[in-house]
């Protein structure tokens, strides 16, 4: 029980005093209808027992049911009336409701986005995008002058003459003309022959192309 | 409604005598569970009274003249009971509440109903529940006013509904949360 209300208690605190008057007004509603019901019954029963009277050449006792009938008819409109009424007064509480709860979250949600905004200014924001541009730019600088400069002196040239040598070694199929591109593309493609060797032609037109 | 199709043992002389061989009662008392169980939810039957449903076609064959005595229908409603089918309405354990739907079921149909019509937040009464328009095609229409309010405590327990009373009426409203 140390932890707080239980649920039951929570459950029960959501229902408000408004909550408990809406629902006499429905509980009134209903019982309108039970009314009408009733009525309709009624209004049968007497059709049935006029009829009946008719049978037995009773005319003016059933004249007299039929007078009955009509009257409760009446009632029945009057009631039929009066719940309709009902209803719509329950259907405008019911739209008031949701409207209630649109403008208050909205104010919420108002409220929210003007507290966002106080911390921030148009002058700002515009300092702020000239600050990033700026450091943008340098930052490109800087990788512009790691990236060009070579701290230990390579014979790049030497380099490419061994390796195309050792291709030769190993894939003696591939032909030379594949001087000046990338050297990984051209291993890649080398080892995707190897793979299928049915696709010869195929490869060889594709190493061709590219 | 249709007519309900009875199963062949109903038509069996020796299946209104209870028996007295164990294996054979309980097996005989499963069928007339299962009997009871479906014919109460063909005809959409709630509760059944121990001396009304004893001159029912359910416990009585005419054309084999043969019926199951009271002992033998209590003993069978009890056996219902005691497998969570059913509860004893009062006291004198004469009317039977034949869940052919568990309580938890129902509450599952009708919250199903409710989210699915928006009808989160809004208030219902119970009688609403049963005999409006709105639910006519659906089968808690015209549902017994205790399982109803059963099922409606089961969602309360989930803290789905609150169960509560106007200012001034007596009868039961609803407010799904």
């Amino acid at each position: 029980m140390g932890c707080g209300f239980s649920r039951q208690h929570v459950a029960k605190t959501s229902v408000s005093s408004f909550d408990r008057e809406l629902l006499d007004l429905k509980v009134q509603r209903d019982s309108l209808q039970q009314y009408e019901q009733r009525l309709c019954d009624s209004l049968e029963k007497y059709v049935q027992i006029a009829r009946r009277l008719v049978a037995e050449n009773q005319r003016q006792r059933a004249l007299v049911v039929l007078k009955l009938k009509h009257a409760l008819q009446k009632s029945m409109e009057q009631a039929q009336n009066m719940r309709f009424n009902l209803e719509q007064v329950l259907s405008e509480i019911e739209l008031k409701q949701v409207e209630t709860d649109y403008l208050h979250k909205l104010r919420t949600g108002t409220k929210l986005l003007q507290n966002i905004q106080k911390n921030l200014s148009i002058d700002e924001i515009e300092h702020l995008l000239e600050e990033t541009k700026e450091a943008i730019e340098f930052q490109s600088r800087v990788t512009e002058v790691l990236g060009s400069y070579s701290i230990v002196e390579t014979d790049d040239e030497s380099c490419e003459e061994e390796l195309e040598e050792l291709e030769t070694e190993m894939f003696p199929s591939v032909p030379k003309r594949l001087e000046q591109k990338d050297t990984s593309q051209v291993v890649e493609k080398a080892q995707v022959k190897r793979k299928t060797p049915t696709n010869s032609r195929k490869q060889e037109s594709l190493l061709l192309a590219s | 409604m249709s007519t309900f199709r009875y199963p062949p043992f109903h038509s069996y002389p020796p299946s209104f005598t209870l028996q007295p061989v164990k294996t054979t009662k309980e097996k005989q008392l499963k069928l007339w569970c299962d009997l009871v169980l479906s014919y109460c939810k063909h005809y959409k039957i709630f509760k059944l009274s121990l001396t009304d449903s004893a001159n029912s076609p359910l416990f009585v064959n005419t054309s084999i003249d043969r019926r199951l005595s009271i002992s033998a229908i209590e003993e069978v409603f009890s056996r219902l009971v005691s497998m969570g089918y059913g509860e004893w309405l009062n006291k004198q354990a004469n009317i039977c509440l034949i869940y052919w739907r568990r309580p938890n079921e129902w509450a599952q149909i009708i919250y199903d109903w409710v989210e699915r019509t928006g009808r989160r937040k809004s208030i219902l009464t119970l009688y609403e529940i049963r005999f409006s328009e709105d639910t006519a095609e659906f089968e808690f229409h015209e549902m017994d006013p205790e399982l109803l309010l059963k099922s409606l405590q089961v969602l309360e327990s989930q803290g789905k509904c609150v169960i509560f009373e106007g200012k001034v009426s007596d009868d039961l409203g609803v407010k799904f949360l």
